[in-house]
């Protein structure tokens, strides 16, 4: 039979801690952009989003690695997660045109460029690669052990 | 109008709940998780979110673990929650025991 990944999936709240964690740390580098904040500050948040970013992918894995090699429901989570990602996103970026509109009187691409920070431009790009696995984290209901000795309602949190 | 139903029957699809006696027939068998899974080719989290309802199968797992159990799918799943198995044998009338 086919071989399915697991990820070592850490408790729900564990999870849901790196996710409120590292949704700080993307707010801390939006602040840093949006009101110009010492770069010290930028520099820190990113560094710390590399470490979280790593935990969080020991906790629940990339939603698009071995993707032919997940089951049904896996795969059924993981475009669920994509579908939501996309959806918030689309509500990012168009909130991003309205600074923009409101400084320049302009709705078009270059003033997008002049008016909205490189930092949050960058915070936006590190929101959108990493939103589906932060659904994920906080989503995926607590694992379950591979022997399964305990009765169902035991391993219900 | 006709679309406003569909949308409510699909809404209602959605939402049905499935019951299923996994971890029953699993545990009979002496079965873990990871036995069960690997059968049936899906991961073993997704066999403990099966047991506890936190997930329904497709039709086609759901034939795969009747096969696997050689068992009707209505014996495994069901859209009503399963009496328990005390409850049942307690309704059966007493069977005399043939030699």
């Amino acid at each position: 039979m086919t071989r399915h990944p697991t990820p070592n999936l850490a408790s729900r709240r564990q999870r849901r801690l790196l996710v409120v964690l590292t949704a700080a740390l993307i707010a801390a580098l939006a602040a840093v952009g949006l009101f110009d904040l010492p770069r010290s500050l930028g520099v820190a948040a990113l560094i710390g989003y590399w470490v979280v970013a790593a935990r969080l992918d020991a906790a629940v894995g990339r939603p698009m690695r071995g993707q032919a090699r997940l089951d049904e429901r896996q795969r059924a989570v993981n475009d669920r997660a994509h579908r939501v990602a996309y959806q918030v996103m689309s509500v990012l970026l168009l909130a991003s045109l309205v600074p923009a509109y409101l400084l320049d009187g302009e709705l078009w691409p270059g003033a997008v460029v002049r008016t909205v920070p490189l930092l949050l431009l960058a915070t936006l790009a590190i929101t959108h690669l990493l939103l589906p696995q932060l659904i994920l984290a906080w989503s995926e209901p607590d694992p379950v052990a591979p022997e399964g000795n305990e009765s169902p309602a035991s391993a219900r949190p | 109008m006709a679309a406003r139903a569909k949308t409510r029957a699909s809404k209602a699809g959605a939402e049905m709940k499935i019951f299923n006696r996994l971890a029953v027939l699993r545990a009979e068998r002496g079965l873990s998780r990871k036995e069960l899974a690997d059968a049936v080719g899906i991961n073993y989290q997704t066999v403990g979110y099966l047991e506890r309802g936190d997930y329904s199968p497709s039709l086609e797992l759901a034939l795969r673990l009747a096969r696997f159990f050689g068992l009707p799918i209505e014996m495994i799943f069901s859209d009503a929650p399963f009496r328990p198995l005390s409850e049942q044998l307690a309704s059966e009338p007493a069977r005399e025991e043939t030699p």
